[in-house]
């Protein structure tokens, strides 16, 4: 009797125990049993179902592994390595559970007249362990948890005041946290993404199930404050701006919210993606280039790291703040690495300069020398020769303002975009100045820094300085016309023509102005500052962006009202410097309306330019539109002529 | 394609100022007297080439062309440490040395005679340049040789090099020293017409400022020669920085004073400059920003045109151009232009826009300077018609008694009739006419109404 009471609560049926679809339960209506001892002996059967359903539970998914990954099952059945971990931690508490079965045999073979309620007794811990237990694979299969996910599960379960339960779950934890930092400690210290059953928090993502993923997480991502940019972020600014120029050694990771476990902020997993991420990044890049500038960059206290984190896996609860902590040294620790390899190794400030100098103009002396040399050239449209001549006609003007780098200069090309398929009609053929572009190559590691989508952002930047700067020369051009002609203008007319090109100069002198000082000096001044004021490689690179993103906003590149405006003012100095180099003194009719019909064109688009600065004046949000407003309104006169232009 | 710049240097103020020029420029470009580059500067990213040219030994040669009537200053460079610095064949000296005896008429007469010989010299440099920007003439308006060569070379110039454009470093006289020119009031008028009709940009340099600033901001009782034409080597080295330090901006001469000058007869410019002191004062290093710079700059006492204060005339600034050197916060930049026009340091014209343009321009490795921050002003400013006016009533004097008119009369140029004598008191008139003009509204207008009752 006694041994058919064991086997049942071990989970086995036989003669007096049936189940019969509802739990292990003894037979009813046997004569030599009291009736109150069937309600005891159902309790007892109730322990011995729950063991049976988790055994089913072991058999079931501990082995689950090889058999079902990567096939189509897999998307229903529950799988992982996780998973395998949770039921061996069941396992092991019901490990107790079975010597508690083996004493109990023990007791009744010393003690053959033991009651049954010896056994509810001893037994009783564990009426309260198994259902919650029994929840937790029940919500395992209906969730159909997954890879850290069951991390969560189990997690929460635990806190609960039973303290068998909590300790009991604290195993199960502790077995799955195994998994869960070797993984850890391959992604952080290897950038290796130890997963076959995708069941990491951190997941390489694919096109189209990132959009979805970016959507999800990006509520939380924005509570990051002061950690600033993620990976993510800089994902999300590399996929939608240029899905094509990833390279395929660049796999994009991501925190996978689903798998993420609520009690690891996701704070702490932006860091955990950010040190895998860059580990991973440099490590592979190296294999690949012939380059090989460092060490791997954690070998150092790699096995620092590496025991510090045994250590964490030993204890028996986790810790989030020891495991923040640790965390946040080797973020700090990779983060300086990097900062030191990108900064100091690869001298940022220098590439930096460079690119100020390159794209933004700041070698004024080359690009004058280069618009003189390429002028014929790309005053017409572009044919198919033409970039190859102007990327000469570069060099040459590299090479007249004594720029003798020319390892430096092999770096930049320029690029002529034609606008391909415009079809018979060729309505406005472009100049080749409109489809001029600067590209510049960027070797490792700045790459991570410079990306493509960045360069192309400050290839827009450049286009429009550049096209400044040529209205700019040809104004100045002009000038030179009206300094020839030193005696007092005799009509009207000549007065309003000279008027209307010290009008285009000063706008455009004082867009220049405003664009180089105001802007690019003065962001460039804050972004080195920030660069030496810190040693996190994460702030220097959002510290970048900014600079970026700022250039962009206050170069007006975005504003579609303001630039177009802008590039409509261009073009009418163009087309005035044309005309009045081609014309004689004295204008003829038809010039004199061509002259017309520009002045009043000029005069429209700087109205609306002015009209568009004063009223967004005061606005918070857009402070450079009033500096820019300064400059042009300094001595008040537009404000005193409500915008018109006195000619 | 460097833009050249060709520096011409005529008569003894002008030779004087000149060398100052060469040698500051030296200095900042770490170029030894002999013209050799020294090993510490030949890492630079300067220009060199703007204003030097390289010779097949590596030698460092200004384009600089010297001439004189008279052997004393140049004599006194040719046995300098920077003797030879200057291409030889540049140097022009006449051959019988009697100088132009400060007469205006002489030195224009000489230089007619000598036109071939000067223009070889002009033409030989001006070929090898590859793209010639334009001349920088260093001279005074009051000599003989600045003012009447001068005169003469500045309209030849503006007939062989019509594109090319024209800048000079003007030296005006000191009105507060009794000169022993007493001819100066002739002399500067016919050469200030010259200067209105044949150059693209005048920069004032005037003697009486120089010396006031001398005296009074460096604390020294009589200034030297030397001191002061330190004041104007450093006015003219750091108004040429931006050609010689490649930066964003005025990299060209052109880009440089065109901004300033909005219509082509008013291009007579003011200078400032701050902090001053002497290479011999070790200055007490003041914190300075940039707004401190900017607003010492607008301050008359820093100017380096002396104009009486009048009040009834209300003068304005057409135009200013600060070019800033040193360590500097860009972004004050924008809060300083602010906080000028809020406590309306600044009058400007009112027939157009105008404000103040700020370039900031690196300065040389080489040459240490006690200050953080320093700055040039250049200004078309009004009020610098009141030293035409001043040697407008200081030509009439001499005119109305017909003073000294020999020695003019002897020459070529006067040996008919004295109209070229009222010419040019009429086109200076006119300038400042217009410059008055300038400082009302209806300036636009000016020109063109004058020239419709005058037809």
């Amino acid at each position: 009797m006694y041994h058919e009471i064991l086997l049942a609560l071990s989970g086995n049926t036989g003669g007096i125990f049936r189940d019969k679809g509802d739990g292990i339960k003894v037979i009813a209506d046997l004569p030599f049993i009291n009736p109150s001892e069937i309600s005891i002996l159902n309790e007892l059967g109730k322990l011995g179902t729950y063991y049976k359903h988790f055994q089913q539970f072991i058999t079931k998914y501990s082995n689950a592994l090889s058999v079902h990954h990567r096939t189509l099952k897999s998307e229903e059945d529950l799988h992982g390595l996780y998973l395998k971990a949770a039921c061996h931690g069941i396992d092991i508490v019901l490990q107790d559970y079975r010597q508690s079965l083996l004493s109990l045999e023990k007791d009744f073979i010393q003690d053959p007249y033991l009651p049954v309620s010896h056994l509810l007794c001893t037994l009783k811990e564990y009426e309260l362990l198994f259902p919650e237990l029994s929840a937790v694979t029940e919500q395992i299969k209906s969730h159909k948890a997954h890879g850290c996910y069951i991390l969560d599960i189990v997690q929460k379960r635990s806190i609960c005041g039973l303290p068998v339960v909590k300790q009991a779950f604290k195993r199960i934890l502790h077995v799955c946290h195994n998994v869960f930092y070797k993984q850890l400690c391959a992604w952080l210290l290897h950038g290796t993404l130890v997963d076959s059953y995708n069941e990491f928090i951190i997941q390489k993502i694919d096109e189209n199930s990132q959009t979805l993923t970016v959507s999800k997480t990006e509520q939380e991502e924005d509570d990051l404050g002061i950690m600033g940019i993620t990976g993510r972020q800089m994902q999300k600014a590399m996929t939608i701006s240029t899905p094509k120029y990833v390279q395929p050694k660049e796999h994009l990771y991501g925190i996978q919210a689903n798998l993420l476990p609520a009690y690891i902020p996701i704070r702490v997993a932006s860091k955990i993606l950010f040190v895998g991420e860059s580990v991973q990044m440099f490590e592979n890049e190296k294999q690949n280039s012939k380059n090989i500038v460092s060490d791997p960059i954690l070998r150092s206290r790699v096995e620092e790291f590496t025991k510090d984190l045994h250590e964490l896996s030993k204890q028996e609860e986790f810790n989030l703040m020891a495991f923040d902590k640790i965390i946040d040294k080797i973020r700090t620790f990779v983060a300086e690495r990097l900062w030191l390899l990108i900064v100091e190794e690869s001298d940022l400030r220098n590439q930096l300069k460079i690119i100020k100098d390159f794209f933004l103009l700041g070698r004024g002396e080359l690009y004058l020398a280069f618009i003189d040399q390429a002028q014929h050239l790309l005053s017409g449209p572009a044919t198919s020769t033409t970039q190859h001549d102007i990327n000469m006609a570069f060099q040459q003007a590299a090479r007249n303002v004594l720029l003798q780098n020319e390892s430096l200069l092999q770096k930049f090309q320029l690029t002529i975009t034609r606008k391909s398929g415009s079809g018979p009609t060729g309505s406005a053929v472009e100049t080749g100045w409109n489809c001029l572009g600067l590209q510049h190559t960027i070797h490792w590691p700045l790459h991570i820094f410079f990306t493509s989508a960045m360069l192309e952002k400050y290839n827009r930047i450049f286009k429009f300085l550049l096209a400044i700067k040529r209205a700019q020369l040809d104004i100045q051009s002009c000038w030179t016309i009206q300094m020839i002609h030193k005696q007092k203008p005799s009509h009207q007319e000549e007065m309003a023509k000279w008027q209307l090109r010290t009008h285009m100069g000063f706008l455009v002198d004082n867009l220049q102005y405003y664009l180089q000082v105001d802007v690019i000096e003065s962001q460039y001044g804050i972004l080195l500052d920030k660069i030496n004021s810190t040693r996190d490689f994460e702030a220097v690179k959002v510290a970048h962006e900014n600079f970026l993103s700022a250039l962009l906003a206050q170069s007006f590149v975005h504003m579609k009202s303001v630039s177009h405006c802008l590039r409509e003012i261009l073009d009418l100095c163009t087309a005035y410097s044309r005309l009045m180099t081609t014309s004689d003194i004295q204008l003829l009719p038809q010039q004199l309306q061509q002259l017309t019909d520009i002045a009043q064109k000029f005069q429209r688009q700087f109205n609306l330019l002015f009209k568009i600065l004063s009223s967004v004046k005061h606005h918070n949000a857009s402070p450079y539109l009033a500096q820019l407003l300064l400059r042009l309104d300094y001595n008040k006169y537009f404000t005193s002529t409500g915008g018109q232009i006195g000619i | 394609m460097p833009r050249e710049i060709i520096t011409l240097q005529l008569g003894q103020c002008g030779n004087q100022i000149g060398f100052e020029f060469w040698k500051q420029l030296c200095a900042e470009h770490g170029i030894s007297p002999e013209g050799m580059l020294e090993d510490y500067a030949t890492e630079g990213t300067d220009r060199k080439d703007v204003f030097f040219y390289q010779a097949d030994d590596d030698h460092y040669i200004p384009r600089s062309v010297l001439l004189d009537l008279e052997p004393r200053v140049i004599n006194t460079i040719m046995n300098s440490d920077y003797a030879k610095l200057y291409n030889p064949e540049n140097v022009y000296l006449s051959k019988h040395g009697g100088g132009a005896g400060n007469n205006w008429a002489s030195g224009y007469t000489q230089g007619e005679k000598l036109y071939e010989e000067v223009f070889d010299i002009i033409d030989r440099e001006a070929d090898g340049s590859d793209s010639l920007e334009g001349f920088v003439l260093c001279h005074s308006i009051a000599g003989g040789t600045g003012s009447g060569m001068g005169s003469y070379i500045l309209e030849r110039l503006n007939d062989r090099f019509p594109k090319k454009l024209i800048q000079t470093y003007s030296v005006f006289p000191n009105i507060e020293e009794v000169s022993d020119v007493v001819v100066q009031p002739y002399n500067s008028i016919l050469t200030l017409k010259r200067l209105t009709q044949n150059a693209d940009c005048v920069v004032v340099l005037d003697n009486t400022a120089l010396n006031r600033i001398a005296a009074d901001r460096l604390h020294i009782d009589t200034p030297t020669f030397g001191q002061v034409n330190q004041l104007v080597s450093t006015v003219m080295s750091t108004s040429t920085a931006t050609l010689r330090y490649p930066g964003y901006m005025n990299n060209d001469l052109i880009g440089l004073i065109a901004s300033l000058i909005p219509t082509p007869r008013l291009h007579f410019l003011m200078t400032g400059y701050t902090p001053l002191t002497t290479s011999s004062q070790v200055a007490s290093v003041r914190k300075t920003t940039v707004l401190d710079v900017m607003r010492r700059l607008l301050q008359p006492k820093n100017m380096m045109v002396s104009t009486p204060v009048q009040r009834q005339a209300n003068h304005c600034y057409i135009s200013i151009l600060n070019i800033i050197q040193g360590e500097v916060d860009p972004t004050q930049v924008h809060k300083s232009l602010q906080r000028i026009r809020e406590r309306k340091l600044a009058t400007f014209i009112p027939w157009g826009p105008a404000s103040i343009q700020v370039a900031l321009s690196r300065k040389s490795p080489y040459v240490q300077t006690s200050h953080r921050v320093s700055g040039l002003m250049l200004a078309n400013h009004t009020s610098i018609v009141s030293l035409f006016e001043r040697t407008l009533r200081q030509f009439d004097k001499l005119r109305k008694r017909e003073a000294f008119m020999d020695q003019f009369k002897k020459e070529r140029i006067f040996e008919d009739n004295l109209d070229e004598f009222d010419n040019s008191r009429e086109v200076l008139q006119q300038l400042v006419d217009e410059y008055h003009a300038a400082t009302t509204p209806g300036y636009l207008g000016w020109g063109t109404s004058q020239a419709a009752a005058s037809t």
